[in-house]
Formats: C-alpha cells, structure tokens, sequence
C-alpha cells in the first residue's frame, strides 16, 4: 500500500475509534488513585505522549473523544506529581503487574501469531493459562481474593492481571524478580551426591505441593518408555504428602527427568520486564487497542472463564463500512458476522468493528 | 524472663531486643574496649570467623559491647565504599550464627524473636510457625539467599517447622540489620576515634582497578556462548549483548576491548555500538554503569545454557567467574 492509501486507511480507522469514544466514553474504566496515575496514549501519526495526567476523571474522557488515540495506557505506578519527568514525579508504589503475552506464554514461533493473526484455539490456550496463574498461584499460593486483582483482556494478545492489594504495591524489583522466579522458573533439585536415599520435597507446601500433586495425578503413559519413573510414579500415588517421597540413588536421574517435565507443564512463562518494571504503563481497561480494533475488556473470573475476544471484547458499534478483502489465514467472526478466506478479492459491507480488526491486520481495505 | 536467661540470650543475639534489655540494665562503655574484643570484630569483617561467637558468649558484656561497636564502625559517614561490603561480611556472619543458634532454642524464643526483634507477629498452627507472606516481602530485600520458591508457602502464609523458622529468621536478620544500618547511617555523625581510624586504614576500599588478569577460560557458560556466536558472525539479542558488556564492564574490562567481541556480528554497527557500550559504562546519558543481570533473569529471558545453575552457590555471571578466579588465587 502506498503512503498516501496508508493515511487514508488511517482516517478511515480514526473515524472508527472516534465513533466508540463518542457513544462509550461512560463506560471508559476508571483506575483507582486515579489522580496519581501517569497515562500515555499513542497516535496513528507514530507520536507518543506520556507525563500527562488528569484532575478529574471527566477530562479524560473528554481527552479521548477529542484526540481520539489509537492506544491509551496509564501507569501501574502511583506518583505525587504524574505529570512531571520520571526523576522528580515522587514514586509511591505500584502495582503488580502480570503480561501474559501470546508468544511468551505459547512457547511459539508461529509467523501468523507473530503477525498478530490469533486463531480462537490459541485464544483458547492463553486464557486457560491466565485461569492457572490466578487459581494455582495468585488464590492457591498468594492468598489472594478476586478483589485484590484486576484481570483485563489485553486487546490483542493475551491477558494483564494487576495486583492490587496494598501489601504488594511498595515491593521493590528484587521482591518482583522473586515472583517472576515463582511463576516462570520454579524450584530447582540438587541431589546430593554423597547420599544413596535422597527426599527431594522438604516440606509439604508451595512448589513442591503442585510438583507432588502433578505427578500423582499425571497419567502413567506419560514414561512409559521409563521403568524407573513408572516405579516412581507408583511409590507417589500411594503417599499422601511430598515430604514422604524417599527417592534413592538409582532413581536419581529419573526422578530429574521427572521433576523437569513437571516444572515444564506447571510454570507459566510471563513476561519479565512487565512484572519487574516498577513504573510500566499498560493498557487502560474499556479502552480500544488500536493494533486489533479489540477492547482493553476488565474480566472478572467468571467472565474469564467464558470469554471469546472475538464475541466479548469488539466494539460495540452499529455501524457499517465497505471493505474489500484481502488475505486472510482463518475464518473471522465479530458481531454475529464472518468473513472467511474464501471471500477475497470480494467488496462486502460489514459492522465497523469487524472492518477496523481486517484492515489493521492487513486483510482487507475499506472503501470511502 | 528470669535474668540469667536474659543474659544468655543478649549474649547470643546481641542485635536482638534481648540484646536492649540487656543494655537497659547494665552501662557500656564503647570507649574501653577490651584488646581481644577489637581483634575479634576484625576478624569477622576480615571474613576470618574462626568461632560462633565475638569473644566468649558466657560474657554478654563482651558480646554486646562487639555488637555495638561493629556497628558503630559501621555506621561512620567517613567509610564511604567499604560500608555496603563490610556490612554485607559482618551481617552474614550474625545472620548465619543467629539461624544455627535459633534451631536449638524453643518454639517460643523462635516466636518471640520473630515478633520482638523482626517486627513479625507470627501465628502457631499446628506446631508450626506460620508468617504472612507480606511480612516476608517487606523484610527480605537485602537478602538474596532466601528464595521464595523455596518457601513452604500455602494461602499466602509461610508455613514452617522450628528448623526452617530458625533459618529464615537468621536469613531475616540480614535484612534487618542493612535496614537498621541505612537508618543509623543517615542520621549518624562522623567521629573520629581511635577505633574507628583503626578500622577505617585496614578496610578502605581500594579504587576499582582496571583487571590486570583476565582468564577468558572461567567466563562462565552464558558468557562463553555469547561470544562464541558473535565470533562466528551470529547477531545475539540485544538483552544478550548488553549482558556481555555490563560482565565485562564488572569484571574490569577496558571499553575499548569489549567493542571487539561484537565487530565480527552480522549486524555490527561501530558507532552504535560503541554509543550503547559508553551508555552500560555509564559515561553517557544517564552515567548509571550498567550490571549483568542474575541468572534467574537470564533464564527467564531463555539466554542461560544450563538446565539449573552452573555454580553451587553463585546466582550472577560475575559472581560465578569471581569465585573461579578465587579458586586460582587458592591454589
């Protein structure tokens, strides 16, 4: 596409987002501490503004009917003065966030996803993981309660929890690092050498409670080709807590293979940099990503577990745009309409926000 | 308590409340101090620990009076550099005694150590000591030994035996102690005493030097491989290449010798290398010198080669190679 078809296409997509904010903008989250957060807000232009900050929740939905940006983030940090340069904005804590992006969390290389074309199934898989990190780490592990995170859809993806409770907001990045090892490394297993019995799990909770637990429920076809590990696994079935398991020198490299496989299925591979980075803008729920057309939706758990971003998270538009369509690798549905790969080179009208999700990932054109 | 008992404990945990009460009911004086006691402080700070205990912990004045002159040393703004390192030798040494010292004593003197010296008010559940994980995270930041996926941790409570309570309440003690050293510090004036000029001309820091001996066969693995693919033309990561100059950067490499790993990289670009090399030396822009990051971080960031760590007790690049390079020195 040529440059001036590009700014075209862009206009075109403005009108879009700008239709949203004008009919939506009440529905716009508003972020505790408000006042002191630092928000951000990309541009179709390529500009980036940041150090901004609003004195009444009102300003800012009035700041995105009439800029219209293409993304909007605000701080997970709480400043004194938000609108002031990084050095002197006076830090007051943060909170903890979690990004669970779909390339990070899949372990995947896929092209199509790379390019940000994720299937249903992939959403899929994301989301249960998003569930494991909240259910398995945050409520099991952390002790923490539904009101003490916000669980968003990212917009494009995959998912942001932020920790909110107050015990975590002051938590330096070394306390961070800690959970980031907690979630996405797990525990390791040093055999001492000298010894002929060995118990690998100390105690009965925490990493070696779900390491334990995973391999008394795995599936024994899981070794099968393995006769030490099928022993193993048949002295763990009959124990009831980790701190019994005795494993001897000869079940030592078993029992490794065995632990790393569990550690492999059980950690979740979030991104470091979000969680550690004390002053990260993220996205601003119940705003629009502008990459996917896609809304930045608030979920709680429930809602979680049920949700499709392609039925539960579109803009909620009632109009309509020509488009002719281009390549496009799957069948894509929003709003109760589909276009499928079958349809190229095809001029067919469509609801807005089905438009917006085609043209931003490349797979169709809208007509003036 | 009954006084002898509180004796006992003062003299085993100086630094502790028990340590206070002790102070309350009997006057020191940091001004006359005993020969052996000076001698004893050194030693710890020289990472020479030749016993558990400063003096003879039978004497409480003479634990006490070490506790507090250690710190008092410690606390002078004129030790500049050598605080954070002195401090760090000193409070490993009474962390480390604190946790064997505590695994002998009661559940009780464990809880009332966990809830008069720590700050830590911690339940009892069956026969355990259990602490809110919060506590942990708001008392564990100078402390890069305990690890939270370690803990025994259920609910967001930390459940331990009298064993695992005693260790992580020495492991607390570090922590606690650099907290009360940043306070101390900043409010402390500076005097000059016969004492602490003593301390001061054996312990200041040497200036950094440039590494006179370099031994590229102890790099540890990470290290290794980054500059094996740069030397057959591979482009590493940017989170790779900025590791290799902060390890290099650490270890006392010039500037200018770490500009040649990267110029047989397919994507080399002297001008922006030697800019981003200046930035991690600190020379420009934000004048921070850049560290290597740990090698958690490096495995979390899929840069770390080996499965679990590639030294016993290292976490960090250039803690692995610095503890090599001891290795030579020793033998």
């Amino acid at each position: 596409m040529t440059d001036n078809k590009k700014e075209d296409q862009a206009k075109l997509l403005v009108n879009i987002l700008q239709e949203y904010y004008k009919n939506n903008a009440e529905k716009v989250y508003m972020p505790e501490e408000f006042e002191n957060r630092e928000f951000g807000f990309s541009f179709f232009d390529g500009k980036f503004k940041r150090h901004i900050s609003f004195h009444s929740f009102d300003d800012y939905k009035t700041f995105l009917i009439e800029n219209v940006p293409k993304d909007v983030y605000y701080s997970i940090a709480l400043y004194r003065n938000p609108s002031i340069d990084m050095q002197n904005k006076g830090w007051l804590g943060a909170e903890l966030p979690f990004d669970l992006d779909a390339e990070q969390v899949l372990r995947t290389s896929d092209e199509l996803l790379k390019r940000g074309w994720i299937s249903s199934s992939q959403y899929q898989r994301i989301k249960e993981l998003a569930i494991n990190l909240i259910e398995n780490f945050l409520e099991a592990d952390f002790g923490l309660k539904s009101d003490d995170y916000l669980v968003s859809f990212s917009g494009s993806r995959g998912y942001h929890i932020r920790i909110k409770e107050k015990t975590y907001l002051g938590l330096d990045q070394k306390a961070r690092r800690q959970i980031v090892e907690y979630v996405a490394i797990g525990p390791s297993i040093n055999f001492p050498t000298h010894q002929s019995r060995f118990l690998p799990f100390a105690h009965d909770y925490g990493w070696n409670r779900k390491i334990f637990l995973w391999l008394k429920h795995i599936d024994s076809t899981a070794f099968s080709a393995d006769e030490v590990a099928l022993k193993i696994l048949a002295k763990i079935k009959k124990l009831n807590k980790p701190s019994e398991l005795v494993i001897t020198n000869v079940e030592r490299r078993a029992f490794e293979n065995m632990f790393t496989k569990a550690l492999s299925e059980l950690t979740i591979s979030i991104d470091e940099r979000v969680t550690v980075d004390v002053n990260r803008l993220l996205r601003a729920p119940m705003t629009v990503h502008g990459g996917s057309g896609f809304l930045v939706k608030p979920l709680s758990k429930s809602s979680l577990e049920k949700f499709d971003p392609f039925v539960h998270a579109s803009m909620p538009l009632n109009s309509y745009r020509r488009i002719i369509v281009k390549e496009i690798p799957f069948e894509v549905s929003i709003n109760n309409e589909t276009v499928s790969p079958s349809d190229q080179g095809k001029t067919i009208e469509v609801n807005s926000a089905l438009a917006y999700y085609l043209v931003i990932r490349g797979g169709g054109n809208i007509l003036e | 308590m009954e006084e002898y008992d509180l004796e006992i404990l003062a003299a085993k945990y100086p630094h502790s409340h028990w340590g206070k009460e002790y102070l309350k009911k009997n006057s020191i004086d940091l001004n006359k101090i005993d020969e052996k006691v000076f001698q004893k402080i050194e030693s710890v700070f020289k990472k020479e620990y030749e016993a558990d205990f400063l003096v003879d912990y039978l004497t409480p004045k003479n634990e006490v009076q070490a506790y507090l002159l250690a710190f008092n040393l410690l606390i002078n703004p004129k030790l500049q550099n050598a605080r954070e390192r002195l401090a760090s030798a000193f409070f490993s040494w009474l962390s480390n005694r604190t946790s064997r010292l505590l695994s002998n004593e009661s559940m009780m003197i464990i809880l009332e150590y966990f809830e008069k010296s720590l700050k830590i008010t911690p339940l009892i559940q069956e026969k355990r000591i259990v602490i809110k994980i919060a506590d942990f995270f708001n008392l564990c930041k100078n402390t890069h030994k305990i690890k939270l996926v370690e803990l025994p941790i259920l609910k967001g409570m930390i459940f331990l035996d009298k064993y695992q309570a005693a260790s992580l309440a020495g492991e607390l003690t570090y922590s606690y102690l650099f907290r009360i050293l940043n306070e101390k510090t900043f409010l402390a004036t500076a005097i000059d005493n016969e004492y602490f000029e003593r301390f001061n001309k054996a312990f200041k820091k040497e200036d950094l030097k440039v590494a006179t001996k370099l031994d590229h066969t102890k790099y540890p693995p990470c290290i290794k491989l980054f500059i094996e693919e740069l030397s057959n033309g591979l482009a590493i990561t940017h989170f790779a290449r900025f590791t290799l100059a902060a390890f290099m950067r650490q270890i006392g490499v010039k500037k200018e010798h770490v500009k040649e790993f990267f110029n047989k990289a397919s994507n080399f670009n002297s001008q922006r290398t030697e800019y981003q090399i200046s930035h991690i030396y600190g020379e420009i822009g934000s004048r921070i010198k850049y560290s290597a990051p740990s090698c958690d971080t490096l495995k979390v960031a899929k840069l770390c080669p080996i499965q679990y760590y590639c030294d016993r007790y290292a976490r960090h690049p250039v803690a692995v190679y610095k503890r090599r390079m001891r290795q030579i020195d020793r033998q």
